[in-house]
């Protein structure tokens, strides 16, 4: 039979058979934004770099049939700005269109640097529960708070916390800058405009590597306004400590679970590789370590208009985030995954986290 | 619009954590050793070993030093070049589905011990096993700010042995696994490298110093630091994940607050002060230009 086919016909042959194959393996791309100079503003954060291009060299560098990765934006410390992660039709000047959220370079974003002072126990906490917890300890603390355990600080008696901004912080042209995307400008994904923002997003996974990036039973609070269409937001939660920033290993890991499987799913893709983390300190309940410096969990949220699409983009696997059908529909619902690196039966978190 | 906060990167509840130094330990069994360091060896998993099932139609792929086999429900891959190995369920596997061993963290704690125990992992090196519970929910907006919880669930336990040699824990090695109630392995890595007796000395040596009674003298050498925690002597290797050449080091090491941020510091005996961060030269690449 092919013998019959002249060979000038052969190349156009092979495009047959292959590229069906070809086309159907989805593009995505890493876009990454790391601070590791901070002026003496704080302490410099050289593993932030690290942990950064290790996530997406190994993404990029071993191709799978599951998803093609490529390089998005890479914007590290000077070249990355405030405007890069707000978004324009919610703040005047905001340029995420371009940079954190780029609809032309859609897939998964990440940024490593510095977070929240705040870890929820400011200053000296003095309302232990039970008690009615109204009366926030800093003039930034918000709304009515909740009782909950820090593991292994005042014998483990709950005391009352209060939910604060959360933001990630940088160093660019000569200042430093913040962004709270806990409070409204912050919109990523969007791709229609029912979250009030534009139709410009592409990030379908945002990383989160900075300090306290969320505060247990505030976390819809805390995110409810940045999902606009995006899947799934992974960070850190520390409960009685930080996020280990000595630590350049997060990044790697995450993505190693994509290199050995890339039919694995996501979110255990962040959860699970916390428990392989070999940095950090321990925490005085037992355990520890798993990237932090104390006590602390691992997260992922989804959020959407029904339960079934917020539990949906929970299970995603690797090339389930670059299908746009799966885009985040609303924020009535939110559905999480998490791990603590300490016993989290006997130290429960609030719920709903 | 935004409220204006003073913010550095630290912990406040920090204050009440601390550092202790692991003692492994000895059982009739497996006593202490207390000579010479002799050679520390590795301990390869392999799948042979392993509860892990890939499933159905299983194949093998080598890739680089990659070999994996693939399956129905899974992944197992040993890597040849460091000998570590890892197990990953498929998103779509049932087995995924399967409650957890033990009621408990401890049974399942204790169940991994024995696991990794009976598949020759060297008992004498176990210095500790963590747990941890992986927990999902679901909730619902009450009134566009707020949340109820509509349901949460225990999905599993993951187990952490940790490893010390001479009671010098050995931070990067770790056997990890996560075990369903059918006894099958869901999740696992195994990384528990041979380590050269010279960086043992030298953890000895350096522990030796920390805990003399003269120790102040030592101390005294580091950097200053605004704040500091008490530290420990731990032996590092370069984690499994890592691309670049295997490197150990013996160092003591501790958080300092420094330019308000907390960091932890690594020291080497003579009280220089070490890098350490898994750097990855491989992913490095430099920033690009700004849209205008």
């Amino acid at each position: 039979m092919i013998n019959r086919i002249s060979r000038r016909m052969l190349p156009a042959v092979g495009l047959l058979l292959v590229a069906p194959r070809a086309s159907a393996t989805p593009v995505g791309y890493v876009t990454t934004e790391a601070v590791t100079q901070y002026n003496g503003s704080s302490g410099d954060l050289p593993n932030c770099d690290t942990t950064v291009n290790s996530f997406r060299s190994k993404l990029v560098n071993n191709p799978s049939s599951v998803v093609q990765w490529q390089t998005g934006h890479v914007f590290q410390n000077l070249s990355a700005y405030q405007s890069d992660f707000y978004d324009p039709e919610r703040l005047a000047g905001g340029a995420d269109q371009y940079n954190f959220d780029d609809p032309n370079f859609p897939g998964i974003s990440y940024f490593c640097g510095h977070g929240t002072f705040d870890n929820g126990a400011w200053g000296s906490p003095t309302q232990f529960c039970p008690t009615t917890c109204n009366n926030p300890y800093a003039w930034w603390e918000r709304g009515t708070g909740i009782c909950r355990i820090f593991p292994g600080l005042y014998n483990n008696q709950p005391f009352c916390t209060y939910d604060a901004p959360r933001e990630i912080f940088g160093w660019a042209q000569g200042a430093q800058w913040e962004v709270y995307y806990s409070d409204g400008p912050v919109a990523w994904g969007e791709r229609s405009s029912w979250a009030g923002a534009g139709t410009n997003g592409g990030a379908k996974l945002v990383v989160l590597e900075n300090s306290n990036a969320l505060l247990p039973g505030f976390i819809y609070t805390e995110l409810h306004q940045a999902f606009a269409g995006v899947h799934m937001i992974a960070a850190t939660m520390p409960t009685n400590g930080d996020w280990g920033p000595g630590s350049g290993q997060r990044g790697s890991l995450f993505a190693q679970w994509y290199v050995d499987n890339p039919s694995s799913s996501v979110a255990d893709a962040w959860v699970y590789s916390a428990a392989q983390n070999t940095d950090g300190i321990s925490c005085p309940v037992g355990g520890g370590y798993q990237g932090i410096n104390g006590c602390g969990c691992t997260i992922t949220v989804s959020m959407g208009a029904t339960r079934e699409s917020a539990d949906r983009n929970r299970d995603d696997t690797w090339p389930n985030l670059m299908d746009s059908s799966r885009d985040g529909d609303g924020t009535t619902w939110y559905s999480w995954l998490y791990t603590c690196n300490y016993d989290s039966n006997t130290y429960p978190l609030p719920f709903p986290i | 619009m935004i409220k204006r906060i003073f913010f550095v990167f630290a912990a406040m509840g920090l204050g009440s954590l601390g550092c202790s130094a692991h003692v492994p330990e000895p059982t009739e069994n497996n006593p202490a050793p207390t000579a010479g360091v002799a050679q520390i060896d590795e301990y390869r998993h392999t799948i042979a070993k392993s509860r892990f099932r890939v499933g159905q139609n299983s194949t093998w792929v080598t890739e680089g030093h990659s070999r994996k086999v693939s399956g129905s429900d899974g992944v197992f891959v040993e890597d040849s070049s460091n000998g570590h190995v890892m197990a990953i369920l498929n998103a779509h596997s049932t087995a995924r589905s399967v409650p957890s061993f033990g009621a408990t963290l401890a049974e399942h704690n204790a169940e991994v011990r024995s696991y990794f125990v009976r598949s020759g992992l060297p008992e004498r090196e176990i210095d500790r096993v963590d747990g941890s519970v992986v927990t999902s929910g679901t909730g619902r907006a009450i009134d566009g700010i707020r949340a109820e919880l509509v349901g949460a669930q225990k999905v599993g336990f993951i187990s952490t042995i940790r490893r010390a040699v001479d009671g010098i824990p050995v931070r990067d090695s770790i056997a990890v696994a996560a075990i369903n109630k059918d006894g099958d392995v869901t999740m696992e890595t195994v990384y528990w490298p041979s380590i050269d007796p010279a960086i043992v000395r030298e953890a000895k040596a350096l522990s030796a110093v920390i805990n003399a009674s003269n120790a102040d003298d030592y101390l005294a050498k580091l950097p200053h630091a605004d704040e500091d925690r008490a530290g420990e002597v731990v032996i590092r290797h370069t984690a499994f994940h890592v691309e670049e050449q295997p490197r150990t080091i013996a160092t003591f090491e501790r958080m300092e607050k420094v330019q308000n941020s907390w960091v932890l510091r690594r020291y080497d005996l003579s009280g220089r002060q070490l890098s350490w961060g898994q750097p990855d030269a491989k992913g490095a690449l430099t920033t690009q230009p700004k849209q205008p």
